[in-house]
């Protein structure tokens, strides 16, 4: 989590606008899905882990992990679409059978979410969240809605900091060391997180009445834009690529 | 004797029913969303649309909850922050591994329905773009079970027995949210997927099958977590459940 955050930051595309990528990523997806073919979907999946890779700079172990871990959840959900079950014979038996349709269809599902995956990830590994929601103000989002959003995301690598402390002091006090152990840790950690973060919560909130907070869009530092030439010329080619596979 | 092509049928069902099981047990320990690109896009949209209400109704509420009390803009942004790192608590499954809980069943009585969907459909967008583990366009169908119809079971549950006994509320409430966000789950796979021969009910058994044997044990150990959680935030931060709202009417 901390190195994906991290390379949204460190990405070499993150002068372009976070929109821009947003919508750049969800289009890959949409003519994944609405096109439905596996050339266009082996298509997006090679473009999109290859952006990430060439022009992103993530390395390729993490994108290749990001998609394995991705691909087992996968995995379990198409095995129940190639396998079907249904009753034989007279006898009011029920089997499983693969058949090659099943099979042709769970092979196409795999590698259109294996594709679309691939895309989020892209847009995952260029953009950071803070930036996306902050730029999602242009359509009006409530502020209320934005401001929960980026204090979520600010608070989350906190608490989560705090969390793996405590749990490292758990573990070595031998916490986890059998089922009740487990339990009875597990829960003295859930509460005490849970006042750590109403009291940081509290903590932050007279902070800011302090100096004067009234409410509304928390100001925050966004890095400059730019508009390169490249960027729209190769979203463009992958656009047409994929098109131009679904028309063969 | 057997004839040749029901030995390769037989094989093949050992075949895979093998790899699904080894699949099972190699399953690594997170909630189940439905990932990326795996339901078609008419489906995707429905349950977009199908969502899009209350979402409309949580972001209402937020609202009317800051101007009333501007303090809650903190507490709120921690709050979801809290939802999101709790799915990181190690649980003790029944079967052996470790799995982490979904934390919805918690939320839904901390801080009520309405915020929880929206405060659960941020988490669920964090979990897609900061651990890769969900989706965009399966946001919405996601949403609708885990921060839908999970928080609304859980807040029922939790008010009509939280007169009748605590423990057993906070179990129920989060056990039933943590299991009929997995119900949902199945269903929404066995809609855009049903059976060739068996249809919706066919798939839906499939699917089922396939989150039952985890998801049983993990809503039972997840309303146990919960019960032991509830007992500690009483000893711990009883003013803060207080202020919450969250020991009203309790019994």
């Amino acid at each position: 989590m901390h190195r994906l955050d991290a390379y949204a930051h460190a990405s070499r595309l993150r002068h372009v606008h976070p929109l821009n990528k947003f919508a750049f990523a969800l289009t890959v997806i949409a003519l994944c899905l609405v096109l439905d073919r596996p050339a266009v979907s082996a298509a997006a999946l090679l473009w999109m882990a290859g952006l990430s890779l060439l022009w992103g700079g993530a390395t390729p172990g993490f994108v290749l992990r990001l998609l394995a871990a991705e691909g087992l959840f996968l995995a379990l959900g198409v095995v129940a679409v190639a396998v079907q079950i249904g009753p034989v014979g007279q006898g009011g038996g029920w089997s499983a059978t693969v058949t090659p349709a099943s099979l042709a269809q769970a092979g196409a599902l795999l590698l259109r979410a294996f594709a679309c995956a691939s895309a989020m990830n892209f847009l995952a590994l260029t953009t950071p969240i803070l930036e996306l929601a902050a730029a999602a103000q242009r359509f009006r989002a409530p502020a209320a809605l934005l401001d929960v959003t980026l204090m979520m995301y600010r608070s989350v690598f906190l608490l989560l900091e705090t969390l793996m402390r405590m749990q490292r002091a758990q573990e070595s006090r031998n916490g986890y060391a059998s089922w009740s152990a487990t339990m009875r840790s597990a829960a003295a950690l859930g509460s005490q997180l849970f006042a750590a973060s109403w009291r940081s919560g509290q903590r932050m909130e007279m902070a800011l009445q302090a100096r004067g907070y009234e409410g509304g869009a928390l100001p925050m530092l966004t890095p400059a834009y730019t508009l390169s030439r490249t960027w729209p010329a190769v979203a463009c080619l992958v656009l047409a690529t994929l098109l131009g596979l679904a028309c063969l | 004797m057997i004839s040749k092509p029901s030995l390769r049928r037989r094989t093949m069902q050992i075949a895979t029913i093998t790899v699904a099981l080894s699949l099972l047990a190699t399953r690594p320990a997170h909630a189940m969303h439905i990932m990326e690109g795996f339901l078609p896009w008419p489906w995707a949209l429905f349950w977009w649309l199908m969502t899009l209400p209350f979402w409309i109704w949580g972001v209402r509420r937020l609202v009317f909850l800051m101007r009333e009390r501007p303090e809650t803009r903190m507490m709120l942004g921690v709050a979801g922050a809290f939802t999101f790192v709790l799915s990181a608590l190690k649980l003790p499954s029944v079967t052996g591994s470790s799995s982490h809980p979904t934390g919805t069943g918690l939320g839904a009585i901390l801080f009520g329905p309405a915020v929880m969907s929206v405060i659960g459909s941020i988490a669920l967008l964090f979990q897609a773009l900061l651990i890769a583990h969900g989706g965009l366009t399966t946001l919405g169908a996601n949403a609708f079970s885990m921060a839908v119809v999970g928080p609304f079971v859980a807040w029922g549950v939790w008010r009509m027995m939280r007169k009748r006994s605590l423990w057993l509320a906070v179990f129920l409430a989060a056990a039933l949210a943590n299991l009929s966000t997995y119900v949902v789950t199945s269903a929404q796979l066995a809609l855009a997927y049903p059976d060739a021969t068996s249809g919706f009910i066919g798939a839906l058994m499939k699917f089922g099958a396939i989150f039952a044997v985890t998801q049983i044990p993990l809503a039972i150990s997840e309303g146990i977590l919960t019960v032991l959680l509830f007992n500690a935030l009483q000893s711990n931060a009883a003013a803060e459940l207080r202020s919450l709202g969250a020991l009203e009417n309790v019994a």
